[in-house]
């Protein structure tokens, strides 16, 4: 999917929404750090968040993670690295809208000093529905690449990976090659939910890893006509913000 | 000029030991140089190359000539005290550690051998003809020189000198310098100050990384697409290099404060020895310069090295330099005029003692020079002298190599060791002429394919105008320690096939390779995997491959398949040295840099965490050597072209660097291919995406592993222990002798090493080999039974001394018990008969010329003998030697003694 500064930058062909209860009021409290999900995709995160929440986690990227043409081929012609791309599992104890801000982050430490570079980060993101934490299978998604060893470093990004067959694609964000931060939010019913963050820079510039940070927070489904209005448009709400 | 290259043979079986009458031999006494091999175990020849620094001295008194049989593993004594005799005679032949490279003698009586691999030093008691005792020392020690009752000692890949009392051989300091790999020492006339000359001293130059430097220039082949943008190599003070790179070439030192007084600057890139003039004290430096700041390989073609004698004046430190090759043309090529007089890699020097004069050896040229006091080269001695049959002075085959020099105190003898014929060449300095050539030792077990293979690496002459050979850059098969840009603007593409195993996608990709490559270190040629490719590239994919360089850059012809064929037997002979950071048991330290090594290897071998073992994997023909042999996604490490994945076992060998604003560096040159990353970056070397290392345990940990990393060769091997009685219960000697056994029996197929003890039981010179399957020693003498080490301590007496040594595994048995491995112990071996007879000119004494390890004594009076070599020269005929007693001995008894 190509970037389009005017459209929505996602394709969310058909995004259930699970009726909701009338949006909840709650007062805003600072999300839950979870114990990141073992196994599976091999999460390096994880936030639980109620109805009205916010919290964030930080961590550092490849530049090319969410996409890469050198490792792109026909069974995965839009491939992310998940070894490079950072997983975060998402608990949502009720409904809620639910916004990321994925923005670059200078102040993400970096091994053995220093911080992790930024000016080679270009935000993108993957979610699907639930956690995939069962081991993963050592041949690739395709059946007809079964026998491929060790293939799940290479995830779709905008379709299910079928490796880690408990998830379900959602949306995505495409950088368009500029933008330093980026901004989504979906309504979701309550539940477990994934995002793979990764970079969209040119495969050309250097290898090094990229800070980044991913802020959550949560709101209130609107009221039902409200709900109404999006399910119509069959649009969720989507904010972007430039560098 | 007689060649004994008969040496090489097994000794005739001869009669039991008998002064009566001898046996006529058949045997015919060859002189040629047709190097026969060395009878030698099944075991496919190993050594490590041993840089030699000072292989050759005299004793004070002038009388002994010492010289370092480095393949052999020992010290070679000659009686050098009969000035009618050219030859000198060997008289003993002494073992010490694994590759010994340099010799000093701090009396007539008692000698140091610096052995490299060995990282030790033997002091050797020469009257005794024993090593009495071995001094450890840090990684690659190269020389040893005395001064102010004490011994320094240059240990080179730890950049430091030691200092013990010479008397007592007890260490007292540690003076660490700021250069890079010191090796060749020397003294003040007035014994005040020490200097330490650094090999890899570098020539100020450095590397502008690749997003820094300027675009490269379009290729001059229209067909070939824009170069990859690359480093670029600059000189150290660009205004581009935030940081210093220090020039410290020379170390002056002062004896009596062991510290180190002023660096000398601007003497060269490649510093081979030091020498101090006589007369005007001025320190002369034999170095070769590396002109790396010039680009890409048509440009360098036949000129990319320049040798030099440079002068220091110590009162001013101004160095004056002296070009060895003044006046060649280098645009003319071939240039076979320069090429017959060329002088290249001068790695020793020495004086004549009277100051009027100097000596150079030219070791790549097979030359030795006389250089007046204003730098100007007098005279060359050709020492490759013409070998039949159809030899001809220009075959590499032949190649003698003139490594190290020693003069006699009349100046009229000056002897050359040398390094590639394992041999000594007498030139008389007057007549500026070879008088004879003799081996270094009666033995040297390097195979005939691998001795002549090794020519074709260093032999200058075949290069267009003979002053540059792969060795040029390649010192002693190992690196220069800088970096180059052999790129060609007017090159091909090439094309190799790898896979992106980093992804673990094995489907076969075309790497293709643009010629303009940019700066890339020089690698060492040691330690080739199985079916390794070469370059950091991995564009080369066979050493035969690299015949193309002979016209590309030396601007000499290709060399014959045969020629090449035996070139890459003998690069393929060449072992790593082990590295010293491993424990003895080849265990990993849980202490090392601020790391946990064994923890660390956990961490590397973590597939989520760090993703190493992914492409610095192991295989099973290249077992730990930490690469899979695949050129990879470049990208994946940064890189704007394909790059080979590297192996990690001379990770420990990298000098630090930083490129930070305001750092102070030795070497302007630090890891990756390029040499522009951090050496305080590791273990993370290459950017890489792919590590995903949390916390700083993970990351010294790590660091501390890759610097831990196995090389190939155990820390067994050449590990030495020398006592005197029965270590004590529980004393480092003892776990030393315990260790040594238990690394020679372990892993059982195949050990970490052998193990091989020499020296004397009872007086006598004795040797064992432990054999790993009775656990015990076996003797030199067949119908002895093999003792426990108990036993065999026991055995010792006042005066003994046993040096129990690490072999490379399969090499024990040679060392320990039957050196000529002819399946005879050598206490069994026949010894020679010698006749004693008179013809009308008086007595005459007759032996076989086979046996070179042999030699005639006399005394005048039994029992209370004193016997002395028998020194009067000896003449060949018909298979045996002659020689008579001096006129003025009108009586005496004579024998034959074994060197050894």
């Amino acid at each position: 999917m190509k970037n389009n500064n005017n459209n929505t930058n996602k394709a969310i062909a058909s995004l259930t929404l699970t009726l909701l209860s009338p949006a909840l009021l709650s007062t805003l409290h600072a999300s839950t750090i979870i114990s990141a999900p073992t196994g599976g995709v091999a999460y390096n995160s994880g936030l639980s968040l109620t109805g009205s929440d916010s919290g964030s986690v930080s961590g550092s990227v490849g530049q090319w993670s969410w996409q890469d043409p050198a490792v792109a081929d026909a069974n995965v012609p839009n491939g992310g690295w998940g070894h490079t791309s950072n997983w975060i599992a998402i608990t949502l104890t009720e409904p809620a809208i639910l916004q990321l801000t994925l923005s670059r982050n200078a102040a993400v430490p970096a091994i053995p000093s220093g911080f992790f570079p930024v000016d080679n980060y270009f935000p993108a993101f993957t979610l699907w529905q639930n956690w995939d934490t069962d081991a993963a299978p050592l041949d690739f998604y395709d059946a007809a690449m079964a026998g491929q060893p060790g293939n799940y470093h290479v995830y779709p990004n905008t379709a299910n990976v079928g490796w880690a067959e408990d998830l379900a694609y959602l949306d995505h964000y495409r950088n368009n090659g500029t933008e330093t931060s980026v901004t989504a939010s979906w309504p979701l019913a309550a539940g477990n939910y994934t995002f793979a963050v990764g970079g969209l820079a040119a495969s050309s510039v250097g290898a090094s890893r990229q800070g980044y940070q991913a802020a959550f927070s949560t709101s209130a489904i609107p009221e039902p006509a409200s709900l109404a209005f999006l399910a119509l448009t069959g649009l969720a709400t989507l904010r972007r913000r430039r560098a | 000029m007689l060649f004994f290259h008969r040496i090489f043979r097994r000794p005739a079986r001869q009669g039991p030991c008998s002064h009566g009458p001898i046996r006529t031999f058949v045997a015919q006494f060859l002189i040629a140089a047709a190097i026969l091999p060395a009878a030698r175990a099944a075991v496919a020849h190993q050594h490590f190359e041993g840089r030699q620094t000072h292989p050759i001295t005299l004793s004070p008194d002038g009388t002994r000539l010492f010289a370092v049989n480095t393949p052999d593993g020992r010290l070679s004594v000659f009686d050098i005290s009969n000035p009618d005799r050219s030859a000198p005679l060997l008289i003993a032949e002494i073992p010490v550690g694994l590759e010994p490279v340099s010799v000093r003698a701090r009396t007539n009586e008692e000698v140091w051998v610096v052995n490299e691999v060995s990282d030790s030093v033997s002091i050797v008691n020469i009257p005794r003809r024993l090593t009495v005792a071995t001094l450890r020392v840090p990684d690659e020690p190269a020389d040893v020189a005395f001064a102010g009752g004490k011994a320094f000692v240059s240990c080179a890949r730890n950049n430091q000198i030691l200092v013990f009392d010479a008397a007592t051989a007890t260490q007292t300091a540690v003076i660490p310098l700021e250069g890079l790999n010191p090796r060749a020492l020397t003294v003040s006339t007035d014994g005040t100050f020490l200097y330490a000359a650094c090999l890899l001293s570098g020539n100020n130059t450095t590397v502008l990384p690749a997003e820094l430097a300027p675009n490269p220039p379009a290729p001059t082949n229209p067909a070939l697409p824009p170069a990859p943008k690359t480093a670029l190599i600059v000189p150290a003070n660009d205004a581009r290099i935030p940081y210093t790179v220090l020039d410290h070439d020379i170390a002056e030192i002062s004896v009596s404060g062991s510290n180190v007084v002023r660096w000398f600057s601007g003497v060269g890139t490649h510093l081979f020895d030091a020498a101090v003039h006589p007369v005007s004290g001025d320190l002369w430096v034999p170095n070769s310069e590396s002109l790396n700041l010039t680009r890409f390989e048509p440009a360098l073609r036949g000129h990319f090295i320049d040798h030099r004698l440079t002068k220091i004046t110590l009162s001013s430190g101004v160095a004056t330099i002296h070009d060895l090759n003044p006046g060649i043309d280098y645009a003319t090529l071939p240039n076979p005029a320069a090429a017959a007089t060329s002088l290249a890699q001068p790695t020793a020097l020495i004086f004549q003692p009277d100051g009027t004069a100097a000596w150079v050896a030219a070791f790549n040229s097979d030359r030795v020079a006389r250089v007046a006091n204003d730098g100007t080269v007098t005279t060359r001695i050709d020492v490759r002298l013409p070998l039949p049959p159809g030899g001809g002075d220009n075959n590499s085959r032949f190649m003698r190599g003139p490594r190290g020099l020693a003069i006699n105190p009349s100046g009229s003898r000056l002897y050359v060791l040398n390094k590639l014929s394992n041999s000594i060449s007498v030139i008389d300095t007057a007549a500026a002429a070879v008088l004879t050539e003799i081996p270094a030792g009666s033995l040297d077990p390097t195979p005939a394919p691998i001795k002549s293979g090794r020519g074709f690496l260093f032999d200058a002459r075949l290069s267009g105008n003979g002053t540059s050979s792969c060795a040029s850059c390649h010192l002693d098969a190992d690196t220069d320690g800088i970096a180059w840009d052999l790129g060609d603007p007017g090159g091909l593409m090439v094309t190799v096939v790898g896979y992106n195993n980093s992804v673990h996608n094995a489907t076969p990709q075309n790497r293709v390779m643009h010629p303009m490559k940019g700066p890339l270190l020089t690698q060492t040629l040691r330690g080739f995997l199985t079916g390794q490719l070469f370059h950091w590239r991995g564009d080369r994919p066979t050493i035969a491959s690299f015949n193309a360089t002979f016209p590309a850059l030396l601007a000499g012809p290709e060399i014959a398949a045969g020629d090449m064929a035996d070139l890459t037997s003998y690069l393929n002979s060449i072992k790593l040295h082990p590295n010293p950071n491993r424990k003895l048991d080849r265990t990993l330290p849980t202490a090392l840099d601020g790391g946990n090594a064994a923890n660390g290897r956990l961490v590397f071998l973590a597939h989520d965490t760090s993703h190493c073992i992914t492409c610095h994997a192991t295989s099973p023909t290249n077992p730990g050597a930490g690469t899979d042999n695949n050129i990879d996604l470049m990208q994946e490490v940064g890189s704007t072209q394909p790059v080979k994945t590297p192996h990690l076992r001379l990770v420990y060998q990298h000098t630090p660097f930083s490129r930070a604003a305001g750092a102070v560096n030795i070497s302007g040159y630090g890891l990756l291919k390029d040499g522009t990353a951090n050496t305080a970056d590791l273990p993370i070397g290459h950017p890489y995406a792919l590590a995903n290392l949390t916390t700083l345990t993970q990351f010294y940990d790590l660091r501390a592993f890759l610097q831990a990393f196995d090389t190939g060769t155990a820390p067994t091997v050449g590990y030495s222990r020398t006592v005197t009685g029965f270590p004590a219960s529980g004393s480092p000697a003892e776990s030393d002798i315990i260790a040594l056994e238990a690394r020679a029996s372990t892993p059982v197929n195949v050990p970490d090493c052998d193990l091989a003890v020499t020296g004397t039981l009872a007086g006598r010179t004795r040797r064992f080999v432990w054999d790993r399957g009775l656990g015990r020693y076996l003797s030199d003498r067949s119908l002895e039974a093999p003792l426990t080490r108990s036993v065999l301590l026991a055995s010792m007496e006042s005066g003994d001394a046993l040096t129990f040594s690490g072999t490379l595994p399969g090499l024990g048995t040679a060392r320990g018990r039957d050196r000529n491995e002819n399946g005879i112990p050598d206490a069994d071996e026949p010894v020679p008969g010698l006749e004693l007879a008179r013809d009308p000119a008086g007595p005459i004494l007759r032996w076989d010329a086979a046996a070179t390890d042999w030699y005639p004594e006399t005394t005048g009076s039994l029992p209370q003998a004193l016997w002395q070599p028998l020194t009067t020269p000896a003449t060949p005929s018909s298979g045996l030697l002659f020689t008579r007693p001096p006129a003025a001995q009108p009586s005496g008894f004579f024998r034959l003694r074994r060197t050894w």
